[in-house]
């Protein structure tokens, strides 16, 4: 649910953003751009989504950014509890241009915003400045994409007829994890697991689980970098 | 005295990165960064244009890479100092970087003060490698050249991983090479005992970085 409502801050109050970004390079030179601006701060950082909501508790941003390329389950999972859990906290995310299903599903979820994560600096800047004033902010070419995949024949994927939980198993079988794993993290049982795996198979239609891998990273779901 | 300003190139996927990092290393007076890139290309090229003494370089970048564009560089320009940053400690990237050309190997969990300190001792001639990987380096005690853990299959198990690798399933695979079902998830075990893996994804997913596969539906 979005609170179509401006952050409520005063001249002297800067808006306080939490910074989510597992790369301490990144976020101390993240946070610099940010004060130096004169009315952003920065009031904790986090390295992950679950030390994010932690971290948010005692805080209490006003903004939570979350940058973790390469890892879209957790930025999806992570993204949706913490709106979840903090649906006054604007969530801004940062995912791959490629990855529009991610997007997609991260915008249903209600997140205030997406950004490429290519952006240039003054494209976060007008992202943060969007849901401050209480609007949510999607890049134009962003928008232009999600339009196109609503008309009538154009690029429906295979992974619209999956529930959240079900992508997000996808996404763990994709990794490689095994169905113990995979259990142990989501707090299922294995039996239950076991049951997506199967269901998964069904839905999208795959001889095995190496296929649906294959599948996943033909459509930008996952990443597998070559060691060069 | 005046210290002889140090010119730098930044390289990482991200221009958020690139500005936020450029802004901590202008704190420093000594430090000038003279241009950015985004891509493995971009850094050859602008390297090749701008002359720089220090390239800071992501090596997961788009584009022929960042452990290619480090050949590349070193290869046209033996004076440019090249320095790796990674996310991982445990990459398996140290030795094939340092190999070749790398000057620096530092990961993404080090603060600014750490690659100050990097820029530095390569300016120097130098090599810095941070604490954390030389650490890993030393207890693993990798030699020159990485091997390939698929140097050590058979032809049989390299057949089996192959048709593994591109989704097909122990009844095809037992039809394919006319074996039994039961000899094919023998032959998939000892796959996944001499590969360190422990089902056919991680499998695959280790074949594909390795670049003994790739992916279907790829070019």
């Amino acid at each position: 649910m979005v609170v179509n409502r401006p952050l409520a801050h005063a001249e002297d109050h800067p808006v306080e953003i939490l910074l989510v970004d597992s790369r301490q390079l990144v976020r101390a030179g993240v946070q610099r751009l940010l004060t130096d601006t004169g009315y952003l701060a920065v009031c904790g950082e986090a390295s992950n989504c679950d030390d994010a909501i932690r971290l948010a508790r005692s805080r209490r941003p006003q903004i939570i950014l979350v940058n973790l390329p390469g890892s879209s389950v957790d930025v999806l999972d992570g993204a949706r509890k913490l709106h979840r859990q903090f649906p006054d906290i604007r969530v801004l995310v940062l995912t791959d241009e490629a990855d529009l299903i991610i997007q997609e599903r991260l915008l249903q979820a209600g997140v205030a915003g997406c950004i490429g994560s290519s952006c240039s600096v003054d494209e976060l800047f007008q992202a943060i400045d969007a849901v401050v004033r209480g609007e949510r902010y999607i890049s134009d070419s962003l928008a232009k994409k999600l339009a196109e995949r609503r008309l009538p024949g154009q690029g429906a994927s295979p992974f619209d007829q999956l529930t959240h939980r079900e992508l997000q198993i996808l996404l763990l079988v994709a990794e490689g994890l095994n169905t113990a794993t995979i259990a142990r993290n989501l707090c299922l049982t294995q039996k239950t697991v076991n049951g997506y795996r199967n269901r998964l198979l069904e839905k999208l239609k795959a001889r095995t689980e190496v296929e649906l891998m294959h599948l996943a990273a033909h459509h930008g779901l996952v990443r597998i970098p070559r060691l060069g | 005295m005046e210290q002889p300003e140090i010119r730098i190139i930044l390289v990482d996927q991200q221009e958020l990165v690139r500005s936020g990092v450029r802004r901590l290393l202008e704190d420093m007076p000594q430090l000038h960064v003279v241009a950015e890139a985004g891509s493995g290309e971009e850094a050859v090229e602008l390297t090749h244009t701008m002359k720089p003494d220090v390239v800071l370089m992501d090596v997961h970048i788009p584009g022929i890479g960042g452990l290619e564009a480090t050949r590349r560089i070193a290869a046209a320009d033996s004076l440019v100092r090249i320095i790796v940053v990674t996310l991982q400690a445990d990459d398996p990237f140290p030795t094939q970087l340092l190999d070749a050309g790398a000057s620096g190997y530092l990961t993404k969990h080090c603060s600014i003060e750490e690659i100050v300190d990097a820029i530095r001792t390569v300016t120097r001639g130098e090599r810095y490698i941070s604490a954390d990987i030389a650490r890993q380096m030393a207890l693993s005690m990798l030699p020159g050249r990485e091997e390939s853990p698929f140097d050590r299959l058979s032809q049989r198990e390299l057949q089996v991983m192959l048709m593994v690798a591109q989704g097909q399933n122990v009844h095809d695979i037992s039809d394919r090479l006319c074996l039994s079902s039961k000899t094919v998830s023998t032959y998939r075990y000892r796959l996944y005992d001499k590969l360190g893996v422990e089902n056919d994804v991680e499998l695959t997913r280790l074949a594909i970085r390795h670049g003994i596969v790739g992916l279907v539906g790829d070019s």
